[in-house]
This record gives C-alpha cells, sequence and structure tokens, in this order.
C-alpha cells in the first residue's frame, strides 16, 4: 500500500463547522465511513489487541475525519491521513494504558494464576508475542508486515525519523522471535 | 517449534542487518551483498525465514467484525457535538497560584563530602539478619499498653490480611511523565507515591536541575496511573536536589512535598510545601527541616525531622553524645500544617534508645518504629527493635523481634493495610566475609507473634555476603503480603567487571517461597530510584513488564522510577490484584 507523499501531521483542534455545511456533508461522509471504517477497525484491533478498544478508536478516528472532512476529501488517498490518526490513537491508548487486554507472557513472568491463565493459554502464540511488544514496536511492525508500508512510510505514520523506524522494526522482530519461540516450546 | 541453535554468519551479518534487508532500508550494494549470501548463508536462512513466518502468521490472523451499530453511535456522537458546540479540549490548567520560589542555597564540594558522612551515619541501611522461629514478650515504654487495641476507622481493609497471596505485576505508568527540563538538565530524583487509601490516586515529582534552576515537576493521577496530568512546574535554586511525596492517608488529595537538600546547606536543609487540591497549587509549610519517613493522615502528620548541625561536619569529630543525637534528629508530631511539631520519642531517649524509621497504618493510624540503642551506631552488636503505638506516640508496647538482631541492620515493612498487622522482616547484614553470606531475612506477618528466617537474597549468595565495590547496593521492599521483592544491582565490580549478567535482574520472594525468582530484567539502560532520592540507586536495564487492567488495580504498595541520564523518565507502579 502507498501513502501519498502529503505531509501527514497532527489534526488541528476542533473548530465547530457551521451546523448547515456539516449536514450537507453527511451523505458523503458516510459512504467514506463504510469504505474505510472495516480497514481502520482491523488495524485498530491489530495494534491495540482489544476489540472494544478498537471499536472505540475506530469511533475517534472517524469522528476526527468528519471534523476535518472538508479537506479530507480532497485526498487522493485519505486513508493515509486515517491510519496516521488510528496509529496515533492507538499509541496514545497503549502509552496510558487503557488497553485492558490480558497480560502478555514474557520470559521468567509468572503467569497470573485463575481467569487470567485461562485467557492466556486461548491466545495464540503471536497474539501473545504481539502483546508483549511496546506499542510503537507493534505498530511499526503491523504497518509494515501486514499492511505493507514500506520503512519511510512507517516512519511517517509513527512520527519518527527512518532510522528510528528501521531500528523499531528490527526490534519488534528480535522480541518476536524471543517471545514467539518460547511461546511454541511452551505449548 | 523449537528454539534453534543458530550458527554463526561467516559474514558476521547481524539480525539487524536481515531485518532492515527485509525492509529494503539498506543501501543498495548493501543490499545486493546480503541477497547474494543469504542464499547460501543457513544463519540467515534461519533469521530470514523466521522473519517470513512472523509476518504471514500476523497476516493471517483476521480481526473480528466491527461493532454493527458504529456507524449509529458515530452519529449519536456527531449530532450531539453539533449541538453542544463543544468546548475546547485540553483546557490547560492554572498554574496562576505556585508555590513561593526560595533562593537556593549552593552546596559545596566539602559540605557535600561532610554530609554525605553524615547521611552515611544516619542512613537507613539496607540488609539486617534475622533469627529463625521466635517469639518474644512485649515490653513498654511510657504508660504500658499491653495490647494493641486497634482504634475503629472508617478506612476498611481490603487487602491484603496476613498470609494471602497476592499476585504483583509491574506498570508502565505514566509515560507523558517528563520533566519539563531544558537541553541539558539533569534528573536528579524522582519520586511517584500512592495514596495510602485511594489506588487510584497518586503522585510523582521529579528535580531537574540545569545551569541556573532547578526545576521541579509535578503531576497526579486519578485513574489508578492510566492517566497522569501535569499539574505544577516551579523553578527553584540550585540546592534542591530531591523530592519527596506524601500523600494523606485520609485525604488522597491533600499532598506534601519536601524538597530535599541532600548533600545541601548546614543551615537549611529542605522545604516543605502542602497541596490541598491534588498538586495545582501549593503553599508554604516550613524550611530547614528534612522530614523522612513522614505520614499523614486527617491533616495528622509524624515524622522524623533532621537536623543539620555544624558539629558534625567539623572534622575530627568524636561519636555524638545522646543529648546531640536528641537534638539533631526527633520523631515528632504535628497538628497544625507543620506549624509546631511535638516530639514523641522522649520514652525511647529515656530508654537509651533512639528511633530509626516510622510506618504508619492507615486504618488505624497505630505507628510502627524501629529503634537501636543510641550507641548502635559504633556499637552495631546492639539489639535493633520494634515498637508500637496506637495513640500517635504516647505510649509505646514493643513488638516481639528475634534476639540479637544487630544495630547495623534493619527492618523492612510492608505498605501497611488497613488495619492488617504488622508485615515486617528483620534483616541482618553483617559484613564483607568473602563466601560467607552473613546476611539473614526474618519475617512476620503478623505483629511479631512469629518469626520465620527467609532465604538470603539471591544477589547476596551471587556475591558472597557484600558485592565488593559494589556502590549501587540491591535493596529489598517488603511488598503488602510479605513478599520481598529485590533488584540485583550488583553488576559493577570493583575493577569495573561485569559481575554477573543477571544484573538487572528483579526478584521475588513469595511469602511461602523457599527461594528466590527471577521475575525478569528491569529498566532500559536507565538508573532506578527505589523508595525516594535518599535510597538506593540501581541500574536495571531492558525493563520487561507486564501490563494490567486498571479495574484490577487493588491496594497500592509500592512504585519506582527510572530517570534515564537524558532527562527521560519512565514509571513503573506496582499494584496488586484483588
Amino acid at each position: 500500500m502507498a501513502l501519498r507523499s502529503q505531509r501527514l501531521s497532527e489534526p488541528p483542534e476542533p473548530s465547530a463547522a457551521p451546523a448547515a455545511a456539516q449536514a450537507h456533508d453527511a451523505p458523503s461522509f458516510e459512504l467514506f465511513y463504510q469504505r474505510h471504517a472495516g480497514a481502520i477497525f482491523g488495524y485498530l484491533w491489530r495494534v491495540c489487541g482489544d476489540e472494544q478498544t478498537a471499536n472505540d478508536l475506530t469511533q475517534d478516528v472517524f469522528f476526527s475525519a468528519w471534523r476535518h472532512f472538508e479537506k479530507l476529501r480532497g485526498y487522493d488517498r485519505p486513508e493515509a491521513w486515517l491510519f496516521r490518526v488510528a496509529t496515533n490513537l492507538a499509541l496514545n491508548e497503549r502509552r496510558h494504558q487503557r488497553v485492558a487486554g490480558p497480560a502478555a507472557s514474557l520470559h521468567g513472568y509468572e503467569r497470573a494464576a485463575g481467569d487470567h491463565a485461562a485467557q492466556f493459554a486461548e491466545r495464540s502464540a503471536l497474539r501473545g508475542a504481539l502483546e508483549g511488544l511496546p506499542a510503537q514496536q507493534r505498530a511499526a511492525f503491523i504497518l509494515r508486515e501486514v499492511y505493507g508500508h514500506s520503512c519511510a512510510e512507517v516512519a511517517e505514520l509513527l512520527g519518527v525519523s527512518r532510522a528510528a523506524a528501521k531500528m523499531t522494526l528490527s526490534r519488534a522482530r528480535a522480541s518476536l522471535r524471543r517471545l514467539y519461540l518460547h511461546e511454541e516450546a511452551a505449548e | 517449534m523449537s528454539a534453534p541453535t543458530t550458527p554463526a554468519c561467516p559474514l558476521g551479518l547481524s539480525a539487524d542487518d536481515l531485518s532492515a534487508w527485509r525492509d529494503q532500508a539498506l543501501p543498495a550494494a548493501a543490499a545486493e551483498r546480503i541477497s547474494a549470501h543469504a542464499s547460501g548463508c543457513l544463519a540467515c536462512q534461519r533469521i530470514i525465514a523466521m522473519h517470513e513466518a512472523l509476518a504471514a502468521a500476523a497476516q493471517a490472523e483476521q480481526p473480528p467484525a466491527p461493532d454493527p451499530r458504529a456507524w449509529l453511535r458515530l452519529q449519536a456522537r456527531i449530532a450531539a457535538s453539533q449541538q453542544s458546540r463543544r468546548a475546547p479540549a485540553n483546557p490547560s490548567l492554572s498554574r496562576a497560584r505556585r508555590p513561593a520560589v526560595w533562593g537556593g542555597l549552593g552546596a559545596a564540594a566539602a559540605v557535600l563530602l561532610l554530609s554525605a558522612l553524615f547521611i552515611h551515619l544516619f542512613a537507613q541501611q539496607a540488609l539486617v539478619r534475622g533469627g529463625s522461629s521466635h517469639t518474644a514478650t512485649a515490653t513498654t515504654l511510657a504508660t504500658p499498653v499491653a495490647t494493641p487495641q486497634p482504634i475503629p476507622t472508617h478506612v476498611a481493609p481490603t487487602v491484603p490480611i496476613a498470609g494471602t497471596p497476592l499476585v504483583w505485576q509491574t506498570r508502565e505508568g505514566p509515560a507523558d511523565l517528563i520533566p519539563k527540563t531544558s537541553s541539558g538538565d539533569l534528573v536528579h530524583a524522582n519520586e511517584m507515591v500512592f495514596s495510602p487509601t485511594d489506588a487510584r490516586t497518586a503522585y510523582a515529582c521529579s528535580v531537574a536541575r540545569g545551569a541556573t534552576t532547578a526545576t521541579v515537576d509535578v503531576w497526579a493521577t486519578h485513574d489508578g496511573a492510566r492517566t497522569w496530568k501535569h499539574v505544577n512546574t516551579t523553578n527553584y535554586g540550585l540546592a534542591w536536589y530531591g523530592c519527596k511525596l506524601n500523600v494523606d492517608a485520609d485525604e488522597p488529595m491533600r499532598v506534601e512535598l519536601t524538597l530535599v537538600t541532600l548533600y545541601g546547606n548546614v543551615t537549611s536543609t529542605s522545604q516543605s510545601l502542602l497541596s490541598d487540591d491534588g498538586g495545582q497549587t501549593w503553599r508554604h509549610l516550613a524550611d530547614g527541616q528534612m522530614l523522612t519517613n513522614l505520614v499523614t493522615r486527617g491533616k495528622v502528620s509524624v515524622g522524623m525531622i533532621r537536623q543539620w548541625p555544624p558539629l558534625l561536619f567539623s572534622q575530627p569529630h568524636p561519636t555524638p553524645t545522646l543529648q546531640e543525637l536528641q537534638n539533631i534528629e526527633q520523631v515528632a508530631v504535628s497538628r497544625d500544617d507543620w506549624r509546631t511539631w511535638q516530639p514523641i520519642d522522649s520514652a525511647f531517649w529515656a530508654q537509651g534508645l533512639m528511633v530509626k524509621d516510622v510506618w504508619q497504618r492507615p486504618g488505624d493510624g497505630a505507628l510502627l518504629a524501629s529503634a537501636i540503642s543510641e550507641t548502635g551506631e559504633p556499637n552495631p552488636a546492639d539489639d535493633a527493635q520494634l515498637w508500637q503505638s496506637i495513640d500517635l506516640g504516647a505510649h509505646w508496647t514493643r513488638i516481639p523481634t528475634p534476639p540479637n538482631l544487630r544495630a547495623d541492620g534493619g527492618f523492612l515493612v510492608g505498605q501497611p493495610q488497613g488495619n492488617a498487622p504488622w508485615h515486617a522482616c528483620g534483616i541482618m547484614f553483617v559484613g564483607k566475609e568473602v563466601n560467607q553470606p552473613t546476611t539473614l531475612v526474618a519475617c512476620t506477618l503478623d505483629s511479631g507473634q512469629t518469626w520465620q528466617t527467609r532465604p538470603m537474597p539471591v544477589f547476596m549468595s551471587l556475591c558472597g555476603s557484600y558485592c565488593e565495590g559494589e556502590e549501587l547496593a540491591s535493596q529489598p521492599e517488603m511488598l503488602p503480603d510479605g513478599s520481598l521483592l529485590a533488584p540485583f544491582s550488583a553488576g559493577v565490580a570493583s575493577n569495573g567487571a561485569q559481575q554477573s549478567d543477571l544484573a538487572g535482574h528483579l526478584y521475588l520472594l513469595p511469602p511461602s517461597a523457599n527461594q528466590w525468582q527471577d521475575i525478569g530484567r528491569a529498566g532500559s539502560g536507565a538508573d532506578i530510584v527505589i523508595g525516594g532520592p535518599t535510597t538506593t540507586l540501581v541500574s536495571l536495564p531492558n525493563m520487561s513488564y507486564r501490563q494490567i487492567p486498571t479495574d484490577e488495580l487493588g491496594e497500592p504498595f509500592g512504585s519506582f522510577i527510572s530517570g534515564s541520564p537524558l532527562g527521560e523518565v519512565h514509571a513503573f507502579a506496582i499494584a496488586t490484584l484483588p
């Protein structure tokens, strides 16, 4: 998936557009939502690892998109903007620990007893390993390997330098190799 | 799939190289070289295959269907926003009312050194020694109170009760806890403290020293460290080295901040501030006092006030007399926002004892104090003792302890929970005999009725009794369930060599366990401050942590924050699961 070269920046603070204009945009915005919501939800689910959070953040992404829809619908590839906003929200969410996903299993830790262990056992090795990654590494890996963004595009989506993106991807793979192999061996 | 033993690549290509190659992030020549090489290199092929397998596995994951009501919910939100014309998000915090700015007092090098000696004299000793099962007879100071009588309180003990096993996890805390430093500033100290009774309220502070000023930042969280808000920044003089926080057990919005000049001026060593609004505005409480072991409950504070008498800075100085000691260190209580303090340790002095530490149970306000003979510092063979008061120090009852706990040892006390019995460990730390581990740990979960010998910390067995040359000692923390948590930081020997590749690992000793468990590495090339700026610094690289849902946060009992030399600060709050 190629990203448009337009600069992706943090959306500005919301400014209340005239209600009439917003109402006028509603039909096309619904079409826009229906076209992109599935992909954004899937991406957020992969990054956050939690369905409810992914639904909530998807709504946040498209609420933001609605506020900037006048500008956004002029883009050739508005999904780039959506992915950038979704990435920011997901990283912020992970950073603030709002993601109430099961604990990631890391080598050397005791797994929690009871329901936590049961929940964990039901998860695939990869999912467990992914959840053990820092949020930025996880997002970088998913953007690169699942959505096919180039290293430069990953850098832009994460808001980091290309060198940092390259290192983040390498670290993500290293962590996944270690965690994934450990999970596989444990099963 | 099992972990294979990967042979070395003859070209020395690393996983980083192969990752960058996969990402097409290498110069063309380098990429071509790897492409040509990889097909014939078993080591590279294994890594490449693993990368491909991971990618394939990630691509194969199918997300669930989005919530079918999502569009309707979004429409409702849009409609609501059109109606309300919302106010701008993230209104900036008012910082109009800030604490007064005090001029800083420089800390001369000689004073630093001599102060360090003074600190060493009175610093808590990290490690002690205990005996095996033991029961002793209680004695009393002042008017005898033979049997502790818990005072009914509205603060119910939630968790844990003695012996209840806890699952503990670390949690990355305020990722946005970034000190407002200028380039080149150094974060000298930071601390995070939970409310003793409100697991969702915690405060964090940091002191960053720049070229001309020191900046004190304060953050607050009221959702269990899930989100943090920067609530105050104030610039001070250069004297400040550290900040210590304390939260009123009855009023989570009341927080006290003490700025510590750890190696500071003789006559003015700290400034104390009080906030009644969760750290947003502060008022000045006191100067020139170094308050340690501070506890506040219902606006009544108990703390150890340490003065800094000049006499200790003249060399050579004889062993302080009892009167000198009593003058420079007192346990006192204040009921008027620290305007006046009344000593509550006179009975100890009368018995030739000196209080070393004080703790308070938030549930009933009971105080626990450890004490040694006033000759204990030069004469470590003296006993260390535990005493309890249920009337804010008017009367003290001795808690049974194993015999022969040396005065150069100390007690670890778990964060008190409600009215639960005291959980304490007496640790006797003897000396440096090579290959002669002499550190013993004896712990009680029932306020001293019984004591059990616990295995010595693993780092002690690794290093012998003492890691020679190790300045960053590994001090255990006692968790409320009686578990011990210790970082192993004996990474650097006196000759600079790495003593063990286990350096940086955290070790846990649950109450029922017979050996310490390695629970992973901590830190990210960072220094971690455990228990505040005056205690042990440890270097814990590569912190691994588990996330826990906020709604599973139980009672708070501890925290530590890591601050890298670059000023980046990460915080890890430890919480129990109910």
